[in-house]
Formats: C-alpha cells, structure tokens, sequence
C-alpha cells in the first residue's frame, strides 16, 4: 500500500517539476527574445544609417540657388558614367544624405564644366559670387527655358534618367538648387556633451558634499533620518515631474540671466542636476560608509582637523565610488527624454551654446520620429550611438567596481 | 600632588557612559612622565576605552559620555582644542592601519597636515622618524612604495614612525603587537624600550609577560574599575589585591 502511494508521489512530483522547468525556460526565452529583438531592429535599422559624416555634419539642409550657362559640349570619358549631361559636362548618381533620404549628388565633374562658373542668384551676401560646385554636391530643383523656349523643371524627386534629360534639354539654367547635406547630428551630440559636463559640475559638488555631510558630519537625529529618507524617496520621483517644476523655476531663472529664452542648455543642466542628486549623494555616501574607521582614526590621530581628514584620506579613498556616480549620471543624462521635453524643448539646432535652444540626442529621435514623416532608420542609427555610450559605461563602472573590491581585499 | 611635573597625566573621578553601558567607574590615576605605563586586565574591562580617552579619541564617538576631569600636564583637556592634544599625545592602533599611499607620504601626513611644506625638511623628519622607528634601513629604497604592501610588523612599525614624526611628548599604544607574529613582536618590544628614552608610553595589552617585560609601572582593570597600579616588578611579584594575583597567575582573564 504504501509503495503505491510513494509510486504516485514520485509519478506526480516529476510532472509537476517538469511542468515548473519549462515555465521558467519559456519565460527566460521570451525575456532574451525580446531583447535580441529589440536590439535586431535597431541595429539592422540603424548600421546602414550610421556614418562618421553624420556626426560631424549640421542637421539644417542650406540651399544655395544658381544659375549656369554652357556654350559648348563635353565628352563622356570612355562612356564611363551612365548619366552624363554632355551640354554641362556633369554625371549625377545616386546618394544619401545623413538621415537617408534619396538625393541626387554630382559623380563627376568636366574640369572645364560650367557648373564651376555657376553664380549665385540668392538674395544673400553671396550674391553674384561664384559658388564651389564639386563632386559629391547634392542637386535639386532645376528649372529654365530649352531652345524652342519651353519651360523645363526637375528635381531630386525624379529619376536620374529624366534629371539628365532635363538637363540635356537645356544649355541655360535659370535657377539650380545646390543643397548641403542635412539631417546631421553634431548639434544635438555636441549639445548632449555640453549638457553632461555642466551637469556634472553643477551636481557633482553638492552631490559629495551632501554625501560627506550626512556620512562623517550629521549626528544621528531625526533630522538626519528625514534627510536620508527623503533622498531615498527623490531618486524614485518620475523625472517628468523634476520636469515641469525644472520648467516653473529654472526657465525663468535663466531668463533672469540674460537668456533671450528660458529654454536653454543651463536650464536642462539645472533641471537633470536636481534628477541626479539623489543617485550621486547616495553613491557617494555608499562608499563612504565603507571606508574603514581606521583611516579617520590614525589621521585625527596624528593631529589632522576633520576637515584635513574629509580631503586628504576620506575622499580620495572614495575616488572609486565616486567615479562610479558620475559615470552613471552621464549614462542618465544620455538617456532623459521625459524632463528635457520641459527646459530644452525638442527643437534641433545647429549652433550650440550654454544659453541657447538646442537638444539632446534623446529628443533630437524624439524629433525626427514624431513628426509626419517618422524617420526610424535614423533614429535607430543614434539609438546604437546612445547604446554604445551606455554600454562602455555600465561596462567601466563594473570594471571599477571589481578593482574596488580587488583593492579592499588586497 | 606637589610634584605636579611629574605627571604627564593626572585622572580624576573619571565615568564613562557608552549609552546605558557603565565602561569606566571612577577612574583615579597618576602617569608618570618618560616612564612605559601598561594598562592590563581580560577583554571588555575599559583599558582600550582609557586610552582613547586620553588622546580624546572617544569624541568620535556620539553615544560616549565622559564625566570627571583628565589633565594633561596640569591642563585640563577638556579645555585643549582637540587637534593641539592628538599633536603632543600621539597614538597607535590595534592592526596597523597605514594609509593607502607611499610610505613616505605615511610619515609625512601628520607634519603635513600641520603645516610643515618644506621638502628638506619634510624629508628630514620622515629619515629620522623612520630611523627612530628602526625601519629605515628596511624600506630606505623604497619610499614611494605604497605602505599596504609591507609586511604586518613593518606596517605596525611604521604606523608609529608616523606618530613620532609629529612630535608628540606621549606616545598612546593600543594592543600594538597582537596582530604580529612573535619575531615581529619581539621587534617592537626592543624598539618601545628604545623610544621610553624620548617619549612618555602608555600600553595596551593583553599580554602580561609583554606588560612585564617593557613596562615600569602597571594597572591592573577588570570590568571598569582600576583594581591596583603599582610599580611592574612590585605588582607582579607582590600583588596586594586578591583579584590581581588571580589574573597574574592564570586563573582567569
């Protein structure tokens, strides 16, 4: 009787540890496969984008508007390029400017082609100058009148057969639109490390000092106990919400200033400095308390003030845990959205400064992808640049931290 | 009383409160100046809690009460600043604890830190410290070396090279050999019985042979009170309390 029963057990106890293992191995799959997924698109969506020239170029597309006349006709060297205009001496292919777009750039260039003798016709200084036409510019909207005077129009829209066409239909061109390459990154990169290093200096400082106050100054009261719960509680507060108080207080401040307008890199430096002060107190008080007594001790000891030991012995030891604050405070500035949206607005820029508008790389995807015609290919391509910064982060603050623990060991 | 200059250090009516802890009751004592004074009794009896009481070291500590009065050299230290008595009184813990920097930057910590710039003079003070610590001939290629790389004894030796380096008159020792091996212990049991030429030496230990051996005069705690203090060699071999003969002789403790 009692065989029978156990037999049962055992029989049932398989089933349902069975049943308790798959459970877990599908859980621990789908939580991988969401990952991978995520981390697929955006770097087969991204890779094809990411290019050094669209770090380093503006995002703003200048145009410049010329006109060219020809009075002779070019050879096309050994039949080499597919479409060639023979009235200007030029062959156009196909491009991609920084945010991916299809756009029609210049292959080759006679050197004795009239399009460098082309001359600005735009309302600006440059008017009547020569404009520097080289292979690689970008050209788009093409109008003017052929022999029988007939209106002729193309643009970056067409296919390269009918632009060269066009082209060839005319030997004066009334107005061409040269473009730069747009959709660039480098404000809103150079915004993002602007913003990190002002933030840091601003909350850096108090961050330790609050750190060293409520570690090796306070005396245990209730004084102390609401202070350190209230840093608990902060680094919990949503930072949209340090977002629109960011908005109420630190806009007009920096109005104060002398800003023309409150929406300013200072603004978003003030506003995450108040996001990261908790994270940096509480980093910094971590690895203060596990500095060993006996350091304090041997320096008051040997007649330093308590100042002297805070600076000469305490601090320095903390070097490690502090390093490991900032380093995930740069990850966190990187990655805020919701509280930038409030004191820097989401509006791309190309010329940075402390007190002007420009944004973070966060909202500049926030940008490009919110707007009619959503751009994800470029979106994923900043998105593996704001990965790889947040990756070489966490990955140098665990490498620190394992030297930390190899030197207090040690 | 009369000889006042005598004394390096004269204790009276000293209580000391840890919370609702009762560690030292009543504490009246007498050191005597440039003599080794050691302080034994079993663990827990107050004798470590003294000596920082000395040095005001307890004034880290925010649960500890003191009340009755030490004076050091007829001044109360209640009335010192702090930083100006750790400078004549210096001290040197149980594990040795040198700063995780260079040896050299060790012993120049303290004179650093009170103002002494100089280099020459820097480097002056840390040769003799180390000297007087009989380090020197140990580690004299070797001074930007980082301290925690030395061996335990040559950590202990140095931890009071950087108490001489700033001078003091005393020197506090708080169970400075009970982290060493014996041949390590031996070494700064020779090197204490060269610094009672120069310095005032009080000792923590738990060792009665090291008590007898360095000591000229000896207190005996148990559970807070002093329960004798006497001249070494007159306390161990003629113990007046019935207490101290049984700690003495191995009964307990």
């Amino acid at each position: 009787m009692m065989n029978v029963d156990r037999e049962k057990f055992l029989k049932k106890r398989k089933l349902v540890d069975r049943i308790r293992n798959v459970l877990t191995y599908i859980s621990a799959f789908f939580g991988v496969l969401v990952l991978a997924a995520i981390l697929a698109f955006i770097f087969i969506g991204g890779l094809p984008n990411l290019s050094f020239k669209m770090l380093v170029s503006d995002y703003k597309i200048e145009l410049t508007t010329v006109r060219i006349e020809s009075d002779r006709k070019f050879e096309n060297p050994d039949d080499k390029y597919e479409y060639f205009s023979s009235n200007f001496g030029v062959a156009i292919e196909d491009g991609k400017d920084n945010s991916g777009e299809r756009i029609i750039v210049i292959e080759y260039l006679d050197e004795n082609s009239p399009f460098k003798n082309s001359i600005c016709i735009d309302n600006t200084d440059l008017k009547d100058s020569v404009v520097d036409i080289e292979v690689g510019s970008s050209l788009n909207l093409m109008m003017g009148e052929d022999e029988f005077g007939v209106f002729v129009m193309a643009s970056n829209g067409d296919d390269l057969e009918d632009y060269i066409e066009a082209l060839d239909r005319l030997t004066k061109i009334d107005s061409l639109q040269i473009e730069s390459q747009g959709g660039g990154i480098r404000g809103s990169l150079l915004t993002t490390i602007i913003l990190i290093i002002t933030t840091l200096i601003i909350a850096l400082p108090i961050g330790i000092g609050a750190a060293i106050y409520i570690v090796l100054y306070a005396k245990e009261s209730k004084f102390k106990r609401a202070i350190v719960s209230m840093i608990d509680m902060t680094s919990g507060v949503p930072s949209i919400i340090f977002g629109f108080v960011g908005a109420i207080i630190f806009i007009p401040f920096v109005t104060k200033l002398g800003a023309s307008s409150g929406y300013t890199i200072l603004a978003g430096a003030l506003t995450m400095s108040i996001v990261l002060l908790p994270v940096i107190t509480k980093t910094t008080a971590e690895s203060l308390l596990v500095i060993p007594l006996s350091y304090q001790m041997a320096s008051l000891s040997l007649g330093a003030s308590k100042t002297q030991t805070v600076f000469k012995v305490i601090l320095p030891n903390a070097f490690p845990g502090i390093l490991q604050a900032t380093l995930l405070s740069i990850g966190r500035i990187i990655g805020e959205s919701a509280a930038l949206l409030f004191v820097m607005g989401s509006n791309i820029s190309d010329e940075v400064s402390l007190f002007g508008q420009s944004t973070s790389l966060s909202l500049h995807i926030w940008n490009i992808t919110s707007g009619e015609s959503p751009n994800f290919g470029q979106a994923a391509a900043i998105s593996i640049i704001i990965l790889i910064v947040v990756f070489v982060m966490s990955t140098s603050v665990k490498l620190i931290s394992k030297r930390q623990l190899k030197n207090n060991g040690g | 009383m009369e000889n006042n200059q005598e004394y390096d250090f004269i204790i009276k009516n000293l209580n000391l409160h840890y919370g609702d802890n009762h560690v030292l009751k009543d504490i009246n004592m007498e050191i005597k100046h440039s003599r080794v004074t050691a302080f034994i009794g079993p663990s827990g009896c107050g004798k470590s809690t003294l000596l920082r009481c000395l040095n005001r070291m307890n004034d880290l500590y925010d649960i500890c009460r003191i009340d009755g009065d030490i004076f050091y050299k007829n001044i109360n230290i209640n009335e010192m600043n702090p930083v100006e008595l750790r400078t004549k009184v210096g001290m040197v813990f149980q594990s040795p604890n040198p700063f995780p920097m260079s040896i050299f930057d060790n012993v120049a910590y303290g004179p650093r830190c009170n103002g002494i710039k100089d280099k020459a003079t820097l480097k002056e003070i840390v040769t003799t410290s180390l000297k007087k610590a009989s380090l020197y001939d140990e580690v004299k290629d070797r001074l930007k070396d980082n301290a925690l790389g030395l061996s335990g004894g040559q950590q202990q030796r140095l931890c009071i090279a950087r108490a001489i380096a700033i001078q003091p008159e005393v020197i506090l020792m708080d169970e400075p050999t009970s982290a060493l091996d014996p041949i390590a212990t031996s070494k700064i049991e020779e090197l204490i019985d060269e610094l009672k030429q120069d310095y005032t030496i009080i000792i923590v230990t738990h060792n009665m042979q090291q008590a007898a051996r360095i000591s000229d005069y000896t207190a005996f705690f148990l559970l807070g009170e002093v329960i004798e203090m006497g001249e070494t060699s007159e306390l161990f071999a003629n113990p007046q309390n019935e207490k101290t003969e049984d700690y003495i002789t191995g009964r307990f403790g």
